[in-house]
């Protein structure tokens, strides 16, 4: 019986989104649904995050994130007067095995989002499978094409796009007293936006034309001419574009070199496993760039304790557990705005709820009994202002770090309203 | 501009060098078993991972690290040999060929169900490049060369001087001639297995070392060590090693002037316009009727 009520309303939200003149009716109908029965049927919410692969690092606890703030979801009374069902699924950190769980999440457990996405590469592989069966996706990942017109609709990320990363770091080098910069650049959609990023920025402060930008190519048996062609004329920086598995043989490279250059690059790639491959020797002194939580602002601090309880670690070194506990939040508040689980009309309802003007609120109690008030609300997350804009993208504030081998220093943060 | 293009060659030497083993290989492949051996790059990567995990998990002193990863590395060659190819001798050579890519998928999901997709590096403390004249070497990279230096003229002496690798080369020429003269193929193919698998082993446990170590890890070079095989001509194995250093060596200079990101496109460009002027390969002999 139940499973039957899902499966229609899934139908339904499906065809709706397929053809955007029925959206409305449909959302009507799914509006009427939960009235009559009160309570309702569970809500089911897919969430897919890295468990293993690349992302395992992350995965674990953002699912962690995820299932403490579905639960106090629901112990405050959940969405339109529901109970959310989380069902989780590994993305593996692999597009293939991504896409399967998507389906299967999708087309056995019927469910009207999927949350949680972490990568451009999973997330892209996903986005063609949620658009056509009209699910709502929120990831944390940064690539341009993740919410390109194709998909924006029924997409949110609450990464920043990969352009904040290389205006912080143009910024950084300036107020550093660097001249010459020198980029490597891994030869993907991701690290060639970073790179104009950085470059048009460099350019803007009046600086000197970056002339040593070497691009490689993943998975190469040597960089040792790229590194040597970036590191010609001794650039005062050497900013690395690309992941960790490439850092860490170019960072050794740089480290044979025996060069004063000094290095810098984003906080995903310049991580805890980097220091694990490379020796703390070596990444001393490098600097990383990322996003960062706004530890002093409400919205941090309604999650920070929990978490920490929950996973003994802090908030503020999990960038994407913080953000996973937004999107579920962020879901939640939409649906109780639009009194539905359609995604058409969730998605329709998510701007409304994350951006100004409203009542600033920092959890799902509070917002949903504001939003039963008729009011309007404004959430603030534990990862930034989740302000989604025209693109459905985000900015959020970012920090430099130097890494000193066994932990790292923040050095400088930049505010998101800065960054746009 | 001296040193720049002395550093360059010195990269491009290192690149052969890592390259060098895995083509002598193919080529030895290709003579007495008869087919492109597309498994190839999981012996390295096997004999890396094998390696890791003796020195890094077990803690066990590196020089036995690498005699356990040649181990295993030697065992998956035989195992192969036993366990697959040696049904498919004699068959259509594109038979093997399938057979061995279906190897490598095996081998590779096999890997990454005990090891996970993550990579991993050997507990080696980083290196300082040192001075040399005009340029900077990594130690690494000296111990690379000597290798596959040490290996290379192992393999030739063997062929020269012992009776197991005079027997290889009579298999490899005319394998119908061999057995009248009464050598066992089946001996001669067992051992040229162990052979090529402690080549690749070796190759791979250096390059991890110099690198990271991930499942794809022989898979991603393999390409390249082919190239360079029929380049230098892969009848002939020196040529296919002499072939990976030329190779190592043109796109290693050849980013003194083009973009890096097309320094494969070039190496393969040239081996094209060999081919066309030469088709055996720069050293390979006429294929016979």
């Amino acid at each position: 019986m139940r499973q039957d009520v899902t499966r229609k309303h899934f139908v339904l939200g499906a065809g709706a989104s397929a053809a955007g003149i029925f959206s409305g009716l449909a959302s009507g109908l799914a509006f009427n649904l939960p009235a009559f029965a009160k309570g309702g049927p569970d809500i089911p919410v897919g969430v897919m995050v890295p468990l293993t692969g690349g992302g395992a690092p992350y995965g674990p606890n953002m699912l962690k994130a995820i299932e403490i703030t579905a639960d106090s979801i629901n112990k405050a009374g959940g969405p339109i007067g529901r109970q959310l069902r989380i069902i989780s699924e590994d993305s593996q950190t692999s597009p293939d095995a991504a896409v399967a769980a998507a389906q299967k999440l999708i087309s056995l457990n019927h469910v009207g989002a999927i949350i949680g996405t972490w990568s451009s590469a999973v997330t892209l592989a996903v986005l063609p499978i949620t658009t056509q069966a009209g699910v709502l996706e929120m990831n944390t990942s940064g690539a341009g094409d993740v919410t390109s017109p194709k998909y924006r609709r029924l997409v949110f990320r609450t990464q920043p796009t990969d352009r904040p990363y290389g205006l912080a770091m143009a910024r950084f080098s300036k107020k550093q007293g660097y001249r010459k910069l020198a980029l490597l650049v891994l030869n993907n959609p991701y690290a060639l936006t970073m790179r104009d990023a950085i470059q048009g920025e460099w350019r803007r402060l009046g600086m000197p034309n970056i002339e040593n930008i070497v691009i490689y190519n993943p998975k190469a048996a040597s960089y040792a001419g790229e590194v040597q062609k970036a590191l010609q004329g001794n650039p005062d920086l050497l900013i690395i574009v690309g992941y960790t598995p490439d850092a860490s043989i170019i960072a050794k490279e740089w480290y044979a070199a025996n060069v004063k250059t000094h290095v810098m690059g984003p906080g995903f790639a310049f991580n805890d496993a980097l220091v694990k491959n490379v020796g703390a020797a070596v990444v001393n002194g490098f600097f990383a760039v990322d996003g960062i939580p706004p530890v002093t602002q409400p919205g941090y601090k309604a999650f920070a304790d929990t978490f920490q309880a929950a996973t003994g670690s802090s908030l503020a070194d999990n960038f994407w557990p913080a953000q996973a506990h937004d999107q579920m939040n962020l879901l939640a508040l939409a649906m109780e705005a639009a009194k539905s689980t359609d995604a058409a009309a969730v998605a329709a309802k998510m701007r409304d709820i994350a951006g100004p003007p409203g009542v600033e609120v920092y959890d799902f109690a509070t917002g949903a009994k504001l939003l039963r008030e008729g009011k309007k609300i404004n959430y603030q997350g534990a990862s930034g202002p989740c302000d989604f804009d025209d693109h459905h993208d985000i900015v959020s504030n970012f920090a430099v770090w130097r890494l000193d081998g066994t932990s790292r220093q923040q050095l400088e943060l930049y505010p998101a309203r800065e960054l746009i | 501009m001296i040193a720049e293009l002395a550093q360059h060659i010195v990269d491009g030497v290192v690149l052969g060098a890592i390259l060098a083993l895995p083509a002598l290989g193919l080529a030895l492949v290709w003579r007495i078993a008869g087919f492109p051996h597309l498994a190839h790059g999981s012996l390295m990567t096997i004999a890396a991972y094998a390696a890791w995990l003796a020195a890094g998990v077990w803690h066990l002193p590196l020089p036995l690290a690498v005699l356990f990863g040649l181990a295993i590395s030697a065992a998956t060659g035989v195992g192969m040999h036993l366990g697959v190819y040696r049904y498919l001798a004699g068959r259509p050579m594109l038979n093997l060929f399938i057979a061995s890519i279906g190897v490598e998928l095996f081998l590779r999901y096999g890997v990454i169900f005990s090891f996970g997709s993550d990579f991993q590096t050997f507990p080696l403390p980083a290196e300082r490049g040192v001075r040399l004249g005009l340029v900077v070497v990594r130690p690494l990279d000296l111990v690379l060369l000597g290798v596959a230096f040490g290996a290379l003229l192992g393999v030739w002496w063997m062929f020269r001087g012992t009776q197991i690798g005079r027997r290889m080369r009579a298999v490899s020429d005319n394998p119908f001639l061999a057995r009248l003269s009464g050598i066992s193929p089946a001996r001669i193919h067992l051992a040229m297995w162990i052979l090529v698998s402690v080549l690749a082993g070796a190759a791979g446990i250096l390059l991890g070392a110099r690198n990271v170590i991930s499942p794809t890890l022989g898979w991603d070079v393999l390409l390249l060590a082919f190239a360079a095989a029929i380049f230098g001509g892969i009848s002939n194995p020196f040529g296919a090693a002499v072939g990976a250093f030329l190779m190592g060596l043109v796109s290693q200079l050849g980013i003194m002037w083009i973009p890096t990101s097309y320094e494969e496109g070039i190496a393969f460009f040239l081996i094209m316009i060999v081919l066309l002027v030469r088709p055996r390969g720069l050293f390979g002999e006429a294929v016979r009727a």
